[in-house]
């Protein structure tokens, strides 16, 4: 018997084209308004002419193991899976938005229909029919790997140990789940 | 695509980063809005006229009577109408109850609901206690009252400072992520409170009657003058809580310099000096300091700088709200 899943995911910028593909495809599987996404791709641009360049960062809930966001919430809605996965309890939710600010990576939407919090959850639908998340599956040029960090022989693992990614806000103490390749 | 941030410049012109946001950035969006600066300052001028009343009220019942009685009658209504604006802030505002149906002990949100909502109900206790003989028809004992003044205190304390906790835990919104903020906000709800009374003190029509005669020239000098040093010591403070807070800001990570920009030279520049330091801090100072060392005791003198003082006071909650949620953190 191998341990619980620990769900994480591993994003490489360098191999990211800014098509935003990954933004539209969780958009249709979360039935989101247009107004609301759970991903976004951020383009940065650095340099001094003639060297210059710039990149495209996805940026999305990083499920942190220490997240910000289930500490403030003062109803219990917001909330830490044993897998790793942060969700909100729709229902206990009041939209006080304080988990909103606290995120670093403003991951967090509110829901102007219902007036709950919502969020990325991993696709978690999908993955426990074996299937990766929207935003994974979709991506054209491979940007995003998706796996099990308790499973030694998952493509994740072995990514994670041979290309040493880093964590984005490492220093706000947030530990979260996906790994970043700035490249 | 949306265009870049303007303030990033031509990307090629320098060795700045400029981050543009491929698609619609959250960041910068207001979710508090002005509701929220209500709530943090009628809560600040409630917990500031118990704090003052109930501190008047330790060292000398008697001598400064007016002042506790005052800030007993001021202390239960501005954190009504402050609570109205909270539950009205949220999404689903007929949900507020489960704020009362949990203990979150990591949230300060959850632990602040449960600080105003007893402090709520201490303040109107306060209030009747502090009714004239006549309209109380209870026997209190003196331990009553001592305990629901020991009560009052704590918690207006506690009312006072989690507003400012609640927002300098957040290590994702540097302008708040400092300890000066609760100290700041702590001892600006102080002032606050003072300058109600203060107001409710001097703007007073002299009645006829029984308060008539309680006015001597002596109560009026005992009462002024007690407001005048309390609240020159607090100012001073404040004015060294400003000035840790941005030497603070300016001297952290490139975050919190960023985020400070926002006071110097960026978007509430004008409202942070004109409207808090200038006319909420500089202006009362200088007017308490005028009356306290000339012992030159003037209505309209006081009456104006306890209007400024709280003029300042929202003000600069309105700034601490909205600058933090407009600035945050550096990811990358």
């Amino acid at each position: 018997m191998s341990a619980p899943p620990k769900w994480a995911m591993l994003i490489d910028t360098s191999k990211c084209v800014g098509c935003l593909a990954c933004v539209s495809a969780c958009q249709n599987q979360n039935e989101l308004p247009v107004t609301e996404y759970f991903n976004r791709v951020e383009e940065q641009e650095f340099g001094r002419f003639p060297n210059f360049n710039r990149r495209f960062v996805p940026i999305q809930c990083q499920h942190c193991d220490n997240p910000p966001c289930v500490d403030v919430c003062p109803t219990g809605a917001s909330y830490k899976r044993a897998d790793g996965i942060v969700a909100v309890d729709t229902q206990r939710c009041i939209g006080c938005k304080y988990c909103i600010l606290s995120c670093p990576y403003n991951a967090r939407n509110i829901s102007r229909e219902n007036g709950y919090v919502h969020k990325c959850g991993f696709c978690l639908d999908l993955i426990e029919k074996h299937i990766q998340p929207a935003c994974v599956a979709t991506c054209p040029t491979g940007v995003r790997v998706f796996g099990d960090l308790n499973d030694p022989n998952s493509e994740l693992s072995r990514l994670i140990a041979i290309k040493k990614p880093v964590h984005i806000g490492k220093d706000l103490n947030t530990k979260p789940s996906i790994y970043y390749i700035i490249g | 695509m949306e265009p870049p941030e303007a303030e990033g410049g031509f990307p090629g012109s320098g060795n700045t980063i400029v981050i543009k946001p491929s698609i619609r950035k959250r960041a910068g969006m207001i979710y508090w809005n002005y509701l929220i600066t209500i709530y943090l300052f009628s809560a600040g001028v409630s917990a500031g006229a118990m704090f003052i009343s109930i501190t008047a009220g330790f060292i000398n019942p008697v001598k400064y009577e007016r002042i506790v009685r005052t800030g007993a009658y001021i202390a239960p209504f501005p954190i009504m109408a402050g609570m109205a604006g909270l539950i009205l802030d949220l999404e689903r505002p007929w949900q507020f109850w489960r704020l009362m149906t949990t203990i979150e002990l990591k949230s300060v949100m959850s632990l602040g609901a449960w600080i105003i909502a007893l402090f709520t109900v201490v303040s109107i206790i306060y209030f009747i206690l502090n009714l004239p003989k006549n309209y109380l028809r209870l026997k209190t004992r003196g331990n009553v009252i001592k305990a629901v003044m020991l009560l009052g205190l704590i918690l207006s304390t506690g009312v006072a400072l989690y507003t400012g906790i609640l927002l300098s835990t957040l290590t994702a919104r540097p302008f708040w992520n400092t300890p000066m903020i609760p100290m700041l906000l702590f001892i600006s709800a102080i002032l606050d409170g003072l300058a109600g009374i203060s107001l409710a003190l001097y703007l007073k029509p002299s009645g006829g009657g029984e308060r008539a005669v309680l006015e001597t020239e002596e109560e009026i000098n005992n009462n002024k003058s007690f407001i005048n040093t309390v609240d020159f010591a607090l100012l001073f403070l404040l004015i060294l809580s400003v000035v840790v807070f941005i030497i603070g800001l300016g001297g952290s990570t490139e975050s919190a310099v960023s985020a400070l920009g926002i006071i110097v030279g960026g978007k509430y520049t004008a409202l942070f000096w004109f409207g808090f330091v200038a006319l909420g801090v500089a202006i009362p100072f200088a007017a308490t300091a005028y009356e306290l060392f000339n012992q030159n005791h003037r209505a309209w003198l006081n009456a104006m700088s306890a209007s400024f003082a709280l003029i300042g006071g929202y003000v600069v909650r309105s700034v601490i709200v909205n600058a933090g949620q407009l600035t945050q953190a550096v990811l990358y």
